[in-house]
């Protein structure tokens, strides 16, 4: 090992040590870029940092993050979740767990249009957590189905996750929101098994509503549903339909997404001044935030990899015993593990970046790989301590839910992630198939 | 008005603008979808505006980000300090983890735009050509805006010292 390769560790050490201390990530990376990079490569720092940003200011997909975003937000402040849940509560309420049901059903939909949990998770524990606990579902489901469901928003296209991605990894986000489909459907129907069996086999667990509790019934039930759910469930399938289909880019549709959010909102009567300014200045924050990360992370990584740490991660990995399935369990569990302490955005631009020349050299699809990354990444939403969906859950619940709670709720729904993670290593078509029909390719 | 509060003034004020930003973008994508797929006829300049205004929205708004606390970090340990401790906490990171990249970065956002104006050097990406120089001084505008914030940042910060060393 050389002094560079020394200090290449000790840089991504000194990272995971001053973002557990609570600085920044965006601001941690650029400092470590800064001082590693003064130190070994000179003032040659400063040109080749300003060509990282450029790089990404210049980066035409990324447009898509904050048009999303802004999507997103508008379709909530619309307050269509409320709508649908309240539809699909009187739809299933009848049936044991049918609110749980509704719940992800709500998440899963909503998780199609909004790309970012924040709004989904707040949401649905507004509406939904409340009425769970009048039922008197058990504490823990009622939260953990909600972080479960509203989680799932970072995995179902349009996903932020996977628009960032795409370009890190030289892959098309079109394809990625293909790939991502059916792992993100799977893992909202083994939600739904979960809760379905759980409240079978034990009643006291989600029981059902009564009789008397419905408002509606019959044709008015069903017209009441469609009214609420057909709006934003043809601009889903327009907008994920046109990219999966190739026709519009992930960019083109998202603008025409955000546009049409607007029309909606303003179909429904909630396109008003305070709801656009609320839009408007969501989407700038989550987008500064997420692209002061990608430049940090950018220089970041140039330093780092001219340090040669890189080379070095790659070569411990790969002269690991026990062939490529073990060294894919390792990467795997380190990203698993880290995730309790990082977030996403600062494990897919730290981590990944180590890890995609590993799982190249492996011969591993690499689309596939990125799935199986970002169904990883996403239970980093879970496992506490630094859990997003447990803080936005814990910030909006009724006070007699308790963190203890939430983390005993979301024990099952991590498992079920990490059967998801499994299902898709041993049936890889359930992430090719879809990109490789619809736009005949599954990854170069 | 006192210099911590003209800064607030200031990020809020840029805030907004890079907030309204979002507008324009999808003025100008849509109007590149319209022309692309039902025109015919796309735009020369549709390309390189979009991402022109995306990048000064996260750019120039990044100060306004710093102000309402939105850049993301781990609050575990922060959460359980006293308010004094925070303030003394955040006043260090302010100084030593933010500021010097903030200036330093910005320092050469500054060469980098002004070796581009020099040579009038022209954007590669599309066959629009527009120069290179007023997108690469959005750099230095937006980390010098958050050194700024920095700044009033750490005169709050020690303000909070003092004020919570006297009750």
């Amino acid at each position: 090992m050389s002094i560079d390769q020394v200090a290449a560790i000790i840089m991504m050490v000194f990272l995971l040590g001053m973002v557990i201390c609570g600085i920044h990530l965006a601001f941690a990376l650029m400092f470590l870029a800064i001082v590693f990079g003064l130190i070994f490569q000179g003032m040659s720092i400063f040109p080749m940092s300003m060509l990282s940003i450029f790089g990404t200011m210049e980066s035409e997909i990324l447009i898509a993050v904050p048009l999303f975003v802004f999507m997103g937000t508008i379709l909530e402040k619309s307050e269509v979740a409320e709508g649908v849940y309240q539809s699909l509560y009187e739809l299933f309420g009848p049936i044991r767990g049918g609110l749980a049901f509704a719940t992800i059903i709500t998440c899963t939909i909503f998780a199609s249009c909004t790309g970012v949990i924040a709004a989904t998770v707040t949401t649905m524990t507004l509406l939904a957590v409340p009425s769970m606990l009048k039922r008197k579902y058990d504490k823990g489901l009622a939260t953990g189905v909600v972080c479960a469901g509203g989680s799932l928003g970072i995995l179902i296209p349009p996903s932020v996750m996977l628009v960032m991605y795409g370009p890190m990894a030289n892959l098309s986000v079109a394809q990625l929101f293909a790939a991502a489909l059916f792992p993100g459907l799977v893992l909202a129907f083994l939600y739904l098994v979960y809760i379905g069996i759980g409240s079978w086999l034990k009643p006291t667990l989600a029981p059902a509503i009564t009789e008397e509790e419905r408002t509606v019934r019959g044709k008015e039930l069903l017209w009441k549903a469609a009214k609420n759910m057909l709006p934003s469930l043809f601009l889903i399938l327009a907008v994920l339909g046109s990219i999966i289909a190739g026709v519009a880019s992930p960019t083109e549709a998202s603008g025409v997404g955000a546009f049409a959010a607007l029309i909606i909102a303003a179909a429904y009567r909630k396109l008003n001044w305070s709801n656009l300014k609320d839009a408007a200045y969501t989407t700038l924050i989550v987008s500064a935030m997420v692209f002061f990360i990608i430049i940090g992370a950018s220089i970041f990584n140039s330093v780092f990899l001219f340090l040669g740490g890189g080379a070095l991660i790659k070569s411990m990995l790969m002269s690991m015993p026990f062939g490529k399935w073990f060294i894919l369990f390792v990467m795997m569990f380190i990203l698993f593990i880290l995730g309790f302490f990082i977030s996403w955005q600062g494990l897919l631009f730290i981590v990944v970046p180590i890890f995609l020349p590993v799982a190249q050299s492996l011969g591993f699809n690499p689309l596939w790989f990125g799935i199986l990354i970002c169904l990883n990444l996403q239970m980093s939403f879970l496992t506490p301590p630094f859990a997003y969906a447990i803080f936005f859950v814990k910030g909006a619940a009724p006070p007699e839910v308790k963190t203890v709670d939430i983390y005993r709720g979301v024990i099952p729904f991590v498992f079920l992630q990490a059967v998801a993670v499994f299902l898709c290593v041993v049936f890889p078509e359930l992430i090719l198939w879809l990109p490789r029909v619809t736009l005949g390719g599954a990854g170069a | 008005m006192s210099f911590v509060k003209s800064v607030d003034k200031l990020s809020e004020w840029t805030g907004a603008l890079s907030a309204w930003l979002v507008a324009p973008l999808i003025a100008v994508v849509m109007y590149e979808v319209l022309m692309r797929h039902i025109f015919n006829a796309p735009t020369a300049w549709g390309y390189d505006v979009s991402w022109m205004l995306f990048s000064a929205q996260f750019l120039i708004g990044g100060a306004f980000t710093h102000l309402r606390k939105g850049h993301i970090r781990i609050d575990i340990i922060y959460s359980v300090l006293s308010q004094r401790a925070q303030a003394i906490y955040d006043a260090w990171i302010n100084i030593i983890v933010i500021l010097p990249p903030m200036v330093l970065f910005g320092w050469a956002g500054i060469n980098y735009a002004a070796e581009a104006f020099a040579s009038s050097e022209k954007l590669s990406t599309t066959n629009w050509f527009f120069p290179s120089g007023p997108p690469k001084t959005l750099i230095p505008i937006g980390l010098f805006l958050l050194a700024i914030q920095c700044l009033a940042e750490i005169i709050r910060n020690i303000r909070q010292i003092k004020k919570g060393g006297q009750a």
